[in-house]
């Protein structure tokens, strides 16, 4: 097989499975070069199919690229990279492979080609990120990585059965934007936003992503939301609907971070906000829009890693993680205070930051198509992102 | 550390007030020399942009207060 049609993912699931069997550097060096060879190979796959197999009656595409799915890819295996370096001293190994497993997947399903390829590895980052919950340890992460699953499996039988009815009726795998009047097509809609804590399934995200370790939270933040985002780019651009529920989503991930006093639990909410600009930048669907999803979405991954890493260096030293039992740590952990600022100011889209950049893409292509409520609504919620994740964060380093 | 940092030091705060005031009230009246490239008319109103930030965030502030009346529970609710 030529390197080009080797899935970059699999670099990453396969090694996670090496991970035991070695120790100390050797396993430190294994965990940050998995994540490096995976994003070179990612960059090797060519334009178009590099793989396809023969599957019953259909043909599997489990290696696709484009600029899009690269894009996703890359920035998947870093934050692999990412988040190896800051777990490798303090995480277990069993959240290690899990996390690895969990990104390698979300590689795959980021160059995934078709359908059925595309599902077996969204059902296996559910099991991964599962674990990395689970692996956090005590009966909270156990009870949360229980609820966690049963949301996801629920999500990935509607998934399935949107799958089922879309081929059926089409008679295609093949995976690209999906033909509305086909009935299926709404299951599958279905099944990627609940991927996306869209309403009325959002809360899961603020139950799990807190009880996870500091390391895991980080690797939680970067691969399910965001994938459910590449597959909505790809498979529903500029579907209406999603204007509305993005809408939702901005504002709920505002309210209920105001009422939240655990700061990982607020940056969890924030998480649902963001994503919410960027199901909404699909809804609207023009090529600026969804390209403003893309960086948002690529930006969002770095700046939200950053917010969490601060948030877990602050919970390892203090083990604290309600904001009104914390404050001045400026003084002590003034580098942790410095990332927390510039992260809180990215996402508040302060001038000079990427979140400027790729927020003010989205609210000026609602603006471009005459959207006058929606751009008055991404205008406010984009002020108001700044009152949980500006005034918490660096108020509480 | 027995010296607090100067940003916590109680005889600052008027200071940090004043200055953070001033920042503010220079982004609206830099309206004044910089052209504003807005896509609706009303944006180019003086002081639009703060004024419409103020109030909704106001607003946002104001539901979540309330909606928290009626569903906000102690961190403790599910402590055994």
């Amino acid at each position: 097989m030529m390197i080009e049609a080797f899935p970059p993912g699999l670099v990453m699931i396969l090694g996670a499975f090496l991970l035991p069997w070695v120790r100390g550097v050797v396993r430190t060096g294994l965990l940050l070069a998995l994540p490096l060879v995976a994003l070179y190979l990612v960059w090797q796959v060519p334009d178009g199919v590099a793989l396809s197999v023969p599957f019953l009656d259909y043909t599997l595409e489990p290696l696709r690229a484009d600029r899009l799915s690269r894009l996703f890819a890359t920035i998947f295996t870093l934050m692999g990279f990412a988040g190896g370096l800051y777990a490798c001293r303090q995480a277990r190994l069993v959240e290690l492979c899990a996390a690895y497993v969990y990104a390698g997947s979300a590689v795959c399903a980021a160059m995934a080609g078709d359908l059925i390829t595309l599902f077996a590895f969204w059902e296996l980052m559910a099991v991964g990120s599962t674990l990395v919950i689970w692996s956090a340890g005590g009966d909270a992460a156990y009870r949360a990585s229980m609820r966690y699953v049963l949301i996801h499996l629920f999500g990935g039988v509607v998934l399935m059965a949107g799958i089922v009815a879309y081929v059926g009726a089409t008679g295609t795998v093949t995976f690209a934007a999906f033909d509305t009047s086909v009935p299926g097509a709404w299951l599958i809609l279905a099944g990627f936003l609940l991927n996306a804590g869209a309403p009325p399934l959002s809360a899961w995200v603020g139950d799990a992503y807190p009880e996870a370790s500091p390391s895991g939270t980080v690797f939680l933040s970067a691969f399910t939301t965001k994938t459910a985002v590449y597959v909505l780019m790809r498979g529903f651009p500029g579907t209406e609907v999603l204007i509305f529920i993005g809408l939702f989503m901005i504002f709920y991930g505002i309210i209920y971070a105001l009422l939240e006093n655990d700061m990982r639990r607020i940056l969890a909410y924030s998480i649902i906000n963001q994503v919410g600009f960027m199901v909404t930048g699909i809804g609207i669907g023009t090529e600026l829009a969804l390209n403003g999803t893309a960086a948002h979405a690529f930006a969002h991954i770095i700046y939200k890693a950053l917010l969490l890493m601060s948030a877990g260096a602050v919970l390892y030293r203090t083990g604290e993680r309600k904001c009104n039992a914390l404050g001045g740590l400026f003084q002590t952990m003034p580098f942790t205070a410095a990332c927390g600022i510039v992260g809180a100011l990215a996402i508040s889209a302060f001038p000079l930051t990427s979140g400027f950049t790729s927020k003010s893409m989205i609210n000026q292509a609602a603006a471009d198509e005459h959207m006058l409520l929606i751009w008055l609504a991404l205008q406010a919620a984009s002020a108001g992102v700044f009152l949980p994740a500006g005034t918490n964060v660096p108020g509480l380093v | 550390m027995s010296e607090k940092h100067w940003l916590y030091r109680e005889e600052n705060h008027p200071k940090l007030w004043i200055w953070g005031c001033t920042v503010l009230a220079l982004t609206v009246l830099a309206q004044l020399v910089i052209d504003i490239h807005g896509h609706y008319d009303f944006e180019h109103w003086f002081g639009f942009a703060a004024v419409y930030g103020f109030t909704t965030c106001a607003l946002m502030v104001l539901f979540a207060k309330l909606l928290g009346f009626l569903i906000k529970r102690k961190d403790t609710y599910y402590d055994d």
